[in-house]
């Protein structure tokens, strides 16, 4: 063989080794991997993965976070001994990205499903919510029930339980379900006509109506399912330890009182 | 045999999906061809009349040219499926809007593309047309187009299937299109690296049945014997 030929060989060869050797090394000499409240306190941040949904969760003027959900979660990590930091996430690569490690916790208003149970481990519930339908002010005393939208259009954020409200009530049926990428898009096409309502989580749907009382209202709400809707963080399922620190602090908050305070103060109180 | 349990486990996954991806695989086909035929209506009159260089017209082609070529496609497409509804009160289906508003954008590249093909066709054929005394549009007609649009072929399915690719941004005006569809997925089973995988791999699908369409073309409607 040519010599360009022994010399990427002898090249390739020597990654080889040097490669084999180095990995060999770390793995017997390398430091255990921390788990559970260790390896977050190792990090000195309790990263919480958040999607904009006012009053739990919310970004300032200077890219900051607040938030009920907020609020709860600079406590947990006040308690484990970290600092918060919240991360915006995409609401459908949410719970991916906590399997990923991406993020620790998951805290923006996420209710308890069947099919998220096998993937995550909640907390404790820490409240009660419905869904509100949400229309122009103009058109509020249109609409009373949920049959008022049949042979209309209804615009719901998919991955949401309000969207699978939608399909339970209107699936298949003349009623038009359409699909957006977050609440305030969703907002935006009942402004202009795009939908004649919008159904999302009753605190988030006052919290937007108060915020622009002349265009949006509720009309009224609605029970989630069968059974009561609630909302609870999720850790992953090895992260035990993390997810009894929350259910401490949840359980603290609420013997203590400051749990109806805080609710006075985002004004979710139920 | 762990691997071979994984690989059916996914495969069988993947035969899940199919469904709701083929629905939005149709809705991707449709407003990609849709798009791209109104981009060639409009791309075609558009070099034309440009070449013609008539004179009140060239303004606002070539305004209509640089605009759309100079801003992002999904601003455009967020600024017609607000706007429309906002300044005339019109009230449109949005595959409709986003099937104009894509058929817009393409329609400015292809003009472009269309251009320069028609650019293309030496001075000589045209000059040799005149002194048989064809005018204009005689010329246009049956000497230039028919050549232009037989150059540009590949170029034009190269704009097909960037067309393809963009119609994953009618998510963001509620179509439920193939790229959305996933995601739809992934909500309710949490595998995004599989399901985005398989989305892909239909994008990549469709692009590539549509160079070979585009081979198919360039070999049927080759003028035999051209010397250029």
């Amino acid at each position: 063989m040519n010599t360009t030929t022994k010399i990427v060989l002898a090249v390739l060869i020597t990654a080889i080794i040097v490669g084999s050797t180095v990995t060999a090394y770390y793995e017997v000499y390398r430091k255990p991997a921390l788990t559970g409240i260790a390896r977050i306190q190792a990090k000195g941040t309790l990263v919480v993965g958040l999607d904009v949904y006012p009053p739990w969760a919310s970004q300032t003027q200077n890219g900051g976070w607040e938030g009920f959900d907020i609020d709860v979660m600079k406590k947990v990590a006040e308690k484990i001994g970290v600092q918060f930091e919240g991360k915006a996430v995409v609401w459908e690569t949410i719970i991916p990205a906590l399997m990923a490690k991406d993020i620790d916790v998951i805290a923006s208003a996420l209710s308890i499903t069947p099919d998220r149970s096998e993937e995550v481990l909640y907390s404790i519930a820490y409240y009660e919510v419905t869904l509100s339908f949400v229309v122009k002010t103009s058109k509020v005393a249109q609409y009373q029930s949920a049959e008022d939208f049949v042979g209309k259009k209804v615009g719901a954020q998919a991955g949401t339980t309000g969207w699978d409200l939608a399909q339970t009530l209107y699936g298949n049926t003349s009623t038009e379900i359409r699909d957006f990428l977050s609440i305030p898009d969703l907002l935006l096409a009942l402004d202009t006509g795009v939908v004649d309502t919008g159904i999302f989580d009753t605190p988030t749907a006052r919290d937007y109506c108060k915020q622009e009382p002349a265009k949006f209202a509720v009309a009224f709400t609605h029970p989630t399912h069968g059974y009561p809707d609630y909302y609870a963080y999720a850790v992953r399922p090895d992260d035990g330890e993390l997810a009894e620190a929350i259910n401490t602090v949840i359980v603290e908050l609420m013997a203590s009182g400051e749990m109806a305070q805080l609710m006075a103060k985002w004004e979710v109180s139920p | 045999m762990g691997i071979i349990e994984s690989i059916l486990d996914t495969l069988s996954f993947f035969y899940e999906c199919l469904p709701t991806l083929l629905d939005g695989l149709q809705i991707t086909i449709i407003s990609s061809v849709a798009s791209f035929f109104l981009g060639l209506l409009v791309g075609s009159i558009v070099a034309v009349l440009r070449v013609e260089r008539i004179k009140f017209l060239n303004p606002f082609l070539t305004a209509y040219v640089e605009i759309v070529r100079g801003t992002p496609l999904l601003v455009q497409l967020l600024f017609l499926f607000y706007g429309i509804p906002i300044v005339f009160g019109l009230q449109m289906p949005p595959l409709a809007v986003g099937i104009f508003s894509i058929g817009l954008c393409t329609g400015a590249y292809q003009s472009e593309i269309i251009r320069t093909g028609i650019q293309s066709i030496s001075k000589g054929q045209i000059e040799a047309s005149q002194a048989l005394g064809m005018t204009r549009w005689k010329i246009m007609q049956f000497i230039i187009l028919p050549q232009a649009l037989r150059i540009v072929v590949p170029t034009l399915i190269n704009e097909f299937i960037t067309v393809t690719k963009d119609t994953s941004m009618l998510m963001v005006v509620s179509i439920p299109e193939l790229t959305r569809r996933g995601s739809w997925i992934v909500y309710r089973t949490f595998k995004p690296f599989e399901v985005f995988g398989l989305v892909g791999a239909m994008y990549f699908a469709l692009a590539y049945a549509s160079s070979r369409l585009s081979k198919y073309i360039e070999k049927k409607y080759q003028i035999k014997g051209l010397i250029r």
